[in-house]
């Protein structure tokens, strides 16, 4: 798509992806199957991407974890917002996310925790930053993408699916469920669910080998058939 | 004032560390003659020369030396010297009174001390330490007259014109000054004098001695001319000319003198006499920087607040600017009519006179305070400040710098409204214990390399729950040791486990306890959810400790 603009007399044309994006940067995972779902192939900065999964299902910090990898690479700052004090860094270090990169904040209060989500995405110096925020109202979730937007980092929100997320302002979601693994591995079962020109509801399994620690070989993302299952199209139809 | 002994008291009480807010200055003894005295071969001699040039100025040597001298022997009874290295061999520069005591004089080497006293400590001579807490002991000193003269190697001026009022007499002042060093343990010749140079000469040679203007002339001519402040080859030539006291040189031809040594020592004994004025060349006076402001009525309108704030910290900034220095510790005292004082303190983690960014914490700060009768008066004072090169980093587009800069900010906001264990950092601990294994610290404290390599027989789950949960399991059967577990309820929910790894043991610490082993299990429900387990063997019972997700 272009646009002709003319300023000043002159006449231009401008090509849609490239000049009216303010952050043009992008990241990928490394990933070949999980690359290809999101909007042109790569993962875009100044964006907040949604992780959604079922309650039932905890809450799929694995997976935040290789976006927030991937976007850090080995100097970016890493935020993690952990209110109840639960994630456990010492894995972070065996998956490959230096402790020297990440931060840890612990909000006492949902509305503290909202603040200091939005006071992260907008700052220039956080590259990554993960949280589980409790429900958003339509105006804060526009403030938080507005805010990433400013600060050209990546917000990656856990979310659950139901009614406290209905409200978004995400380049892309995704619905992580568990999937049924093997002996030597664990899977999830990933899907694109809004992302435009991405390939929305397409379904790839990450696998991750349960008994080494070595990353990113045991990592894989394998296409799978794409199937739309009952509950995936009650979360859709939810969000 | 003159500390003879100054480096051996400022090793002594860094030994000793008392009172580490009280430092002391360090001189070196060496070029001084103190040592050749007996009198004052007592362990530390500090003299003050009190400098007051009104007429009833007087100088006079206080001698302080004793008591601390005392104390301290009993203290520290091994002789100790201080040594330097010059050519490679180890000299003697200053030794405390018990060593000289033993025979041991400066300029010998240490293996000769060491011969002459076998229990003889020693420490290597440092006299930029020295002058460090000389200047520090000088600040100390302000309590006594607002201008002090630090004369590195061992004096300290004090100019005390007009104390002698504040502090009832001369006599008091002296004492006063004499009792708080022999609190120190600092030994010390003090004199006050009309002039430096009579005050340095008298309290070279005496302590606690006030000369009055008459007296000056009589009191300083039994001195010998090294109580001028001569150099060692204008010294000598007098001696060889038999010239053994100040009275002498004063009767000497005064136009034949700068023929012979030069102007200096017509200078030294005209300052001296005070015929030529010397002035002093005082340390800088720090004021505290700080603002306040009062209202007229209470206020709790955070809106009026923050206006306030802003103009305090217009004036701060101002007066930090003068200095050349960035806060680095903000106070904000909130005082109402009838409840305590509000203190509110802000930590930056580096120096700033960002009125912006300040402005932005003092807001944030402002939603954390609260009184419903409001607050009657505001002090902000920049408690903690230093010095600041002025940023150019603009200049150079370095955007990797103005990152970091925009972090730290962030995280400093992040902390005044989450609280200081509201943004930490982890680090790894070296412990089999997993929730042993890594520790928070503050984020603005010195990053610490863990320089070990974590390496678990099996892989950590993301999710460790702070206090692990127990929940009911069943095992597959098994002869002696229970078996793998097959199935768990937590919450009320069941899950069937179809793969479960384990068990790993992690041994507990014995001295907490004998059923701190644990057995861990890392398991798959039929869902594909991944848990980590552990049964404690002693008591069979069954706790979920994580999940991995």
């Amino acid at each position: 798509m272009r646009i002709v603009t003319s300023h000043l007399g002159l006449l231009r044309t401008l090509t849609v992806e490239e000049e009216t994006r303010p952050h043009a940067k992008s990241f990928t995972t490394g990933l070949t199957a999980l690359d290809s779902l999101p909007p042109r192939g790569v993962f875009a900065y100044g964006a907040v991407h949604e992780i959604l999964t079922d309650p039932a299902h905890g809450s799929p910090r694995f997976f935040a974890l290789l976006l927030a990898r991937a976007a850090a690479c080995t100097n970016g700052n890493v935020i993690w917002c952990d209110p109840k004090q639960e994630l456990y860094p010492p894995a972070l270090a065996t998956v490959g996310l230096s402790l020297d990169q990440l931060y840890l904040l612990h909000p006492k209060s949902p509305r503290d925790e909202v603040w200091a989500i939005a006071e992260c995405l907008g700052c220039r110096g956080v590259t990554a930053l993960i949280a589980a925020p409790p429900r958003l109202s339509r105006v804060e979730a526009r403030r938080l993408q507005l805010a990433t937007e400013r600060g050209g980092g990546v917000g990656i929100l856990l979310r659950h699916t139901g009614a406290s997320s209905t409200h978004y302002a995400a380049a892309t979601r995704w619905l992580v469920q568990p999937a049924p693994g093997s002996a030597a591995v664990q899977r999830w079962s990933i899907q694109l669910i809004h992302g435009h020109g991405g390939l929305v509801g397409k379904t790839i399994t990450l696998e991750v080998c349960r008994d080494s620690n070595q990353l990113p070989d045991p990592v894989r993302a394998i296409e799978t058939m794409a199937h739309r299952s009952p509950q995936t199209q009650a979360a859709r139809a939810s969000a | 004032m003159r500390l003879k002994q100054w480096p051996i008291d400022r090793l002594k009480r860094k030994q000793h560390e008392h009172r580490p807010k009280e430092l002391t200055n360090d001189g070196n003894s060496t070029p001084h003659p103190w040592h050749g005295l007996p009198a004052h071969v007592g362990h530390a001699s500090a003299t003050k020369h009190l400098n007051s040039k009104s007429s009833s100025g007087i100088s006079s040597p206080t001698r302080a030396g004793s008591p601390c001298h005392n104390q301290a022997l009993k203290q520290n009874p091994q002789p100790l010297v201080l040594f330097e290295i010059i050519a490679s061999r180890q000299v003697i520069t200053c030794a405390c009174p018990h060593a000289i005591s033993h025979g041991v004089r400066p300029r010998m080497t240490l293996a000769q001390a060491r011969a002459i006293c076998p229990n003889l400590s020693h420490a290597p001579h440092q006299p930029a330490e020295d002058q460090r807490a000389l200047i520090s002991l000088a600040r100390w000193l302000m309590r006594f007259s607002p201008v002090i003269a630090p004369e590195p190697p061992d004096a300290i001026f004090l100019d005390i014109t007009g104390s002698e009022r504040l502090f009832h007499g001369l006599e008091n002042l002296l004492q006063l000054v004499t009792a708080s060093l022999a609190r120190l343990k600092i030994a010390a010749n003090i004199a006050i004098a009309p002039t430096v140079g009579a005050a340095w000469a008298v309290a070279s040679f005496r302590d606690g001695i006030i000369v009055t203007p008459d007296q000056l002339i009589a009191t300083l001519s039994p001195f010998p001319p090294e109580a001028l402040r001569l150099d060692t080859a204008t010294a000598a030539i007098l001696d060889g000319l038999g010239i053994d006291t100040i009275g002498q040189l004063i009767d000497l031809p005064r136009e034949a003198l700068p023929a012979r040594f030069g102007t200096a020592l017509l200078q030294r004994v005209d300052q001296a006499l005070g015929r030529i004025a010397e002035p002093l060349n005082p340390l800088p006076h720090r004021s505290p920087i700080q603002a306040r402001m009062e209202f007229e009525a209470a206020i709790d309108s955070p809106e009026i607040l923050g206006l306030a704030l802003k103009e305090l910290l217009g004036t701060i900034l101002t007066q930090l600017t003068r200095y050349g220095c960035g806060a680095r510790c903000l106070e904000v005292e909130f005082r109402c009519a009838h409840r305590p004082t509000l203190i509110k303190t802000i930590l930056l983690s580096r120096p700033t006179r960002n009125a912006n960014n300040l402005l932005n914490l003092l807001r944030c700060m402002l939603e954390t305070v609260y009184s419903d009768e409001g607050f009657t008066a505001i002090r902000l004072s920049a408690s903690l400040f230093e010095r600041l090169t002025d940023e150019q980093s603009t200049l150079h587009e370095d955007a990797e710098h103005i990152r970091e800069i925009e972090l730290g900010h962030l995280l400093e906001r992040l902390q005044i409204r989450l609280g200081p264990e509201g943004v930490t950092r982890a680090e790894l601990v070296e412990s089999h214990l997993p929730e042993k294994a890594c520790r928070s610290f503050d984020h603005s404290s010195l990053i610490r390399h863990s320089d070990f390599v974590i390496r678990h027989s099996s892989p950590r789950p993301l999710h460790l729950l702070t206090k692990p949960r127990e929940v009911h399991a069943i095992t597959a059967p098994s002869h002696g040791t229970p078996g793998l577990p097959l199935s768990f309820t937590c919450a009320g929910s069941v899950h069937r486990i179809t793969h479960a790894i384990g068990p790993e043991r992690i041994a507990g610490i014995w001295w907490e306890g004998h059923d701190k082993t644990r057995d861990y299990f890392d398991a798959q429900d039929q869902t594909g959810r991944r848990f980590w387990l552990f049964r404690v063997p002693q008591t069979g019972k069954w706790f979920m400790h994580g999940r991995f997700e």
